[in-house]
């Protein structure tokens, strides 16, 4: 008896070790990342990953936003501790209002952009590539120079301030566990921004409000991107041509004044060049969305009233008491007679673009801006167009249907950027604009003297002010040693 | 051998073994991508973790010997025990680089020790036909060190409950396994009721506390290791009294030395930036003011640059306490009684838990999670149940 029950165990432990892998178990909601793309669909189902987490709340889904304008002069606070008020107090240092969730969310979003290139690229080299698969490698190309040229923005000097010192560690692949970057200079980042668009620009679609298309980047979404990044560089000929471009398609139109208050309650306007699409139960922030985070405290539950616009930004609108965007204007807590509170992210029925408040599209780049891109860049180029600049400026400054409109021997710098302003109020283009142009901003801190007492930085500000750039997270820091030196001075 | 009328019951025991600890995430060891990110109603995928190919289990190498005794005819009786417990590729969530795209990743980073002694008594005090009492106490104490980092470097490390990253601890060799990582605060300065920091570096100082160089900013300081989570002593006292049908039980728990880490001290006992948030009652009474300028907490300010939401030894106190954690009062009714209705046996009891705690610090329950932290956890409750228990 014992010799067969030996028997039987060895024949057992012979037929088990012959079944390979059979302890090898995959999971079953998740797969390896390095096999996970291998054909359309999955490229398809990576940007739309990426596209997503580009709508998180500590991107364009939000915090970013809130940066652009919180920080620009046209953003006011009615009370100090409510959140992200910490922005417009410049309450920030290493280990306390860092807002790390730029940093962690865009290299993040950085490393699906890189893992999306390295692979489709892997595809392409073994010969099985496609146009298909091109443009997604395109989307990604062109998401990561958007990326970096917002990382460059939080983190590093300006272009035209000083473009040899630190900006942010350049990265175009997955990385090992164990790597520890340091930060490349501003002109790299830049050069490597040029590049992705420049590499994106032949192969991305050309398609203009598809379904395809719509929430994802095309070749005037890559032409938009590079009128922006030219603008900031100084590169004004390369900027105009890039606007113009835009411009010229004329699937995009301008809203016309009596529709520019109900596109913010549509999705996808002919506007939108790129626009990141929220949906309920996906990015939708809820009462923490940018929608609530701007209506009036208790206008309705869950409304906090976060910040409202500033005298400085009311006055500049109050130019022309009929002017268009006083639509999208609410009254704030303030009084029922200050319009300083903002209803584009809510839609002005409260019923943002899909029926509910808080779920509503980001449009991170619209028509208008490529107008007045082009103005700015049509004047001042080695040999100014004050025409076109003039032509640009008043498409978007007839929405001030009181103002007379500029002409070329009128149109000022200063008049495309107060237009911008009026314009694109809470968009979060205010503060970069003025650290780009080197102007002084002055806070509306009065506003709510004496109750709250700023002490974390003077009245006004410019980009000499070391709180103009966030500082690296100190758990940056903690887990790579070779940055720690690189923290940006002051901090 | 001889007999020896004192002792009734001698023995030693020991026993060596080794076992393993499964990494805690099944798939730590490749680099996955979920499809948990929908955009428009259409499947997203992300990569989502980073991986350690040579990821491994944790072993550990456990001995043990104990010494079981009884005296006077097992009237009193006790063991004494000694472990030691060597855990080689310890598991951890090491914190790396963000530009990976990741916070942490799941690594063996080192070797620890565990090594203590747990001594055990109990003894029936009174034994007789109508009064018995007898108690038992159990203590322990346990040393918990790093012995080795494979990295060499020091490791930073978070308590992981809740997500939030609501503790920083250290592992540095020759430290303990839950030393506590940050700012030292030199307390509250009288004339000003301003935050004071211990510097701990080579900086200017702005001020002095008890001759040790320190400064009212806290970005100027360097962190250190502020304390040690584990106690010097832990264990329970329990006795039994049973008089004639009432028996009375009582169990402590205690715990000496240590400290805790109070998380929720930052959402709570704001220095004043937050205004519209809510105060805890001891923040509320311990804050310095003009009338009370010895106070142990900061004068609240709406301009505070939110100190207190550092990682800081303010928020690190004291674990020791004694705590009632259980008391049984029962009456076993008596037979004559009962059997004329036809039960074999009832009881009527009272039983309550929690009911008095005895503690080094007195603003929130001094049991604590595994990690030594307190966040927003609901405090324990005191319970009081009545019952009767029939046979029949």
């Amino acid at each position: 008896m014992k010799k067969i029950n030996i028997l039987l165990a060895v024949l057992g432990i012979v037929l088990l070790s012959s079944c390979e892998g059979f302890l090898d178990v995959k999971p079953s909601n998740s797969a390896s990342s390095e096999t996970s793309i291998t054909s359309v669909a999955d490229a398809k189902v990576a940007i739309s990953g990426l596209m997503r987490k580009m709508a998180s709340s500590d991107y364009y889904g939000r915090n970013f936003i809130m940066y652009g304008d919180a920080k620009g002069g046209d953003f006011a606070i009615a009370s100090q501790g409510r959140g992200l008020d910490a922005l417009y107090v410049f309450n920030h240092s290493a280990s306390s209002n860092s807002y790390s969730g730029f940093w962690s969310q865009l290299y993040n979003n950085i490393l699906q952009a890189n893992n999306l290139i390295a692979r489709i690229t892997e595809i392409e080299a073994a010969g099985k590539g496609s146009a298909a698969l091109s443009e997604y490698k395109g989307q990604a190309l062109a998401a990561r120079a958007l990326m970096y040229f917002d990382l460059v923005r939080l983190y590093g000097k300006p272009y035209n301030m000083d473009k040899t010192s630190l900006g942010v560690p350049l990265v175009l692949e997955p990385l090992d566990a164990s790597a520890q970057p340091t930060r490349a200079t501003v002109e790299a980042v830049y050069t490597q921004i040029v590049k992705d668009l420049a590499d994106a620009e032949p192969i991305v679609s050309k398609a203009v409000g598809t379904v395809a298309i719509k929430g994802y980047i095309n070749y005037y979404a890559v032409k938009a991107i590079q009128a922006k990044v030219n603008l900031e560089m100084g590169k004004y000929p390369e900027a105009l041509a890039a606007a113009e471009v835009v411009i010229a398609k004329t699937s995009y139109t301008l809203y016309t004044n009596d529709k520019w208050v109900g596109s913010w309650s549509t999705q996808f306007g002919s506007e939108s060049i790129f626009e990141l699409a929220v949906y309920p139960s996906e990015a939708d922030l809820l009462t923490s969305s940018l929608g609530y985070y701007l209506l009036r405290t208790a206008k309705i539950s869950g409304a906090m009233g976060w910040f409202m616009a500033s005298d400085y930004y009311l006055a500049r609108l109050n130019q022309d008491p009929t002017d268009v965007r006083w639509g999208i204007m609410d009254y704030d807590e303030t009084s029922k007679t200050r319009f300083g509170s903002c209803l584009k992210y809510a839609g002005v029925d409260l019923k943002g673009d899909k029926g509910t408040t808080s779920a509503v599209n980001i449009k991170v780049i619209r028509l208008s801006e490529m107008y007045l891109i082009a103005a700015e860049a049509a004047l001042r180029q080695a040999t100014p167009d004050m025409t076109k600049a003039s032509t640009y400026l008043n498409a978007i400054r007839k929405r001030a249907p009181a103002l007379a409109p500029s002409t070329p021997t009128t149109v000022t710098l200063d008049m495309i950027i107060d237009e911008k302003s009026k314009e694109f109020f809470a968009e979060g283009l205010r503060y970069f604009d003025m650290i780009r142009l080197n102007r002084t901003i002055t806070f509306n801190d009065d506003f709510i003297k004496p109750a709250v007492i700023i002490t974390h930085r003077p009245i006004s500000i410019d980009r000499t002010f070391y709180k103009a750039i966030l500082p690296i997270p100190k758990s940056e820091l903690d887990a790579n040693p070779a940055i720690k030196p690189q923290q940006n001075p002051g901090y | 051998m001889k007999n020896i009328s004192l002792i009734s019951n001698l023995r030693l025991r020991g026993s060596y073994g080794v076992n393993g600890t499964l990494p805690s995430s099944n798939y730590g060891w490749r680099s996955l991508s979920t499809y948990t990110n929908k955009y428009m109603e259409q499947p997203g995928g992300a990569v989502s973790s980073i991986a350690d190919p040579l990821l491994s289990w944790e072993t550990s190498f456990t001995s043990n010997i104990a010494l079981e005794f009884g005296l006077l005819d097992q009237r009193i009786s006790g063991t004494v025990e000694y472990f030691n417990r060597n855990s080689k590729d310890l598991l951890q969530d090491v914190p790396i680089s963000n530009i990976t795209g990741f916070y942490s990743t799941l690594k063996n980073v080192g070797e620890i020790n565990n090594r203590g002694v747990e001594i055990e008594l109990s003894g029936d005090i009174i034994k007789s036909k109508d009064l018995n009492w007898s108690l038992g106490i159990t203590a322990s104490h346990v040393k918990s060190t790093v012995t080795k980092l494979y990295g060499g470097q020091d490791i930073i490390w978070y308590d992981p409950t809740g997500d939030d990253a609501r503790a920083k601890f250290i592992y540095r060799e020759g430290q303990s396994t839950l030393a506590l990582y940050g700012l030292e605060w030199a307390g509250v300065e009288d004339a000003t009721g301003k935050n004071v920091w211990f510097l701990n570096n080579d900086k200017t100082a702005t001020t002095t506390v008890d001759g040790r160089p320190a400064t009212y900013r806290y970005q100027d300081a360097s962190e250190v290791i502020i304390g040690n989570i584990h106690p010097k002593l832990f264990g329970g006292i329990n006795t039994n009294l049973d008089w004639k049908g009432l028996s009375l039980a009582l169990n402590f728990t205690y715990k000496l030395g240590g400290y805790t880490y109070d998380a929720a001290g930052r959402d709570v006992s704001d220095d004043g930036y937050y205004w519209e948030r809510i105060m805890s009652q001891d923040q509320y009474d311990n804050r310095w003011t003009p009338e009370h300028m010895d106070a142990k907490l900061p004068q609240r300010m709406a301009t505070d640059m939110e100190d207190v939401n550092q990682r800081s030894s303010r928020h690190m106190h004291k674990a020791d306490y004694l705590r009632l954690s259980n008391v049984t009062i029962g009456y076993n009714i008596p037979k004559n009684i009962i059997n004329k209705v036809k039960i074999s046996s009832a009881r009527v009891y009272f039983n309550g838990s929690n009911l008095w705690t005895l503690a080094a610090y007195k603003v929130y329950d001094p049991e604590v999670n595994a990690y030594g932290t307190r966040g927003w956890e609901m405090p324990l409750g005191k319970t009081y149940t009545f019952g009767v228990e029939f046979n029949f």
